[in-house]
């Protein structure tokens, strides 16, 4: 019953993408519900809300801590103090956290969502 | 060495949705920010191996992951990993009608496995596609699509929002009927 109702709710304008490959909501990437999956409504809603609780915390922005602790830095040329500061916990932690073999692509777009339905 | 204004900006820009990630992570503001002090003090003084023109917000991610990798084993013999802390400390009133309850879905995130809550807020919340998850979490794509899946679904149970079940199809005559009256038991 639930598939028929999503498979009737896409409208031939619901299928246009309106942004780039990075841009296609939920919805538009899962418009057939499959048994044994989440629904649609609830995937949305579920993504909705972790995103909501998410910005909540974006929105109060750069606490003052954080402006200080780089003015600072700056100001004082202290990079080689932040290596010494970080020395102790680098031979007692991961060998390497900074994950220098990362290679993740410069980019602008958000991407969110973007293979939804795998 | 100097610290670039250019990477400064950066990582200030980055530290609003890196301190999201961290609070969302561990359920406790202080535990988070200290997380985040750390992480902005490694990448400092490792910032001979960020390449310029990658992503410096992905970079700063995979830090604070593995800072909270290593952490968390660490605690985990002490404490309970998340206290909820956090999501007893606010109290958000729910505006919309029809949405849930922002407390609710805090509390809820803070009981997924660790695995399934940061691979949900990479890519359901961060704005990381799967590729750049799957790099921060130096783990497979498919890994964290199947992560992502698992965690909504158990999100999905915690909150009794239904939730999926390979032996009621969606074509099955009876699922709306049960999967109603799991809801109505859940919620007693």
């Amino acid at each position: 019953m639930r598939k028929q109702k999503f498979e009737t709710s896409v409208t031939p304008n619901s299928r246009l993408p309106t942004g780039g490959p990075g841009k296609l909501s939920t919805s538009q990437t899962n418009s057939i519900q499959r048994p044994g999956r989440l629904s649609r409504d609830v995937q949305s809603k579920i993504g909705e809300t972790l995103q909501e609780v998410f910005d909540d915390i974006v929105k109060e922005g750069v606490p003052d801590r954080f402006a200080r602790l780089l003015e600072q830095i700056e100001a004082e040329d202290q990079v080689g103090q932040a290596q010494g500061l970080t020395e102790q916990m680098a031979k007692s932690g991961e060998p390497d956290v900074t994950g220098s073999k990362l290679e993740v692509p410069l980019t602008d777009k958000p991407a969110r969502n973007t293979s939804e339905s795998d | 060495m100097k610290l670039q204004p250019s990477v400064r900006d950066a990582m200030l820009g980055a530290v609003p949705s890196l301190r999201a990630f961290a609070i969302s992570l561990s359920g406790n503001i202080d535990r988070a920010d200290d997380l985040v002090q750390e992480t902005l003090l490694r990448a400092i003084a490792h910032i001979d191996s960020f390449q310029p023109g990658t992503n410096m917000s992905a970079w700063l991610f995979t830090i604070l992951r593995n800072l909270s990798r290593s952490e968390y084993r660490k605690r985990r013999r002490e404490v309970e990993d998340v206290d909820g802390s956090y999501a007893g400390s606010l109290e958000t009133p729910s505006e919309q009608h029809g949405r849930l309850e922002l407390q609710e879905f805090r509390e809820a995130l803070t009981k997924l496995p660790p695995d399934q809550r940061e691979a949900l807020l990479l890519v359901g919340a961060s704005g990381f596609s799967y590729e750049e998850a799957a790099a921060i979490c130096d783990c497979a794509i498919g890994t964290i699509k199947s992560r992502v899946n698992r965690g909504r679904a158990r999100l999905s149970k915690l909150l009794s929002l239904g939730y999926p079940d390979e032996e009621l199809s969606a074509e099955h005559p009876t699922r709306a009927l049960l999967s109603g009256a799991e809801r109505s038991a859940d919620r007693q």
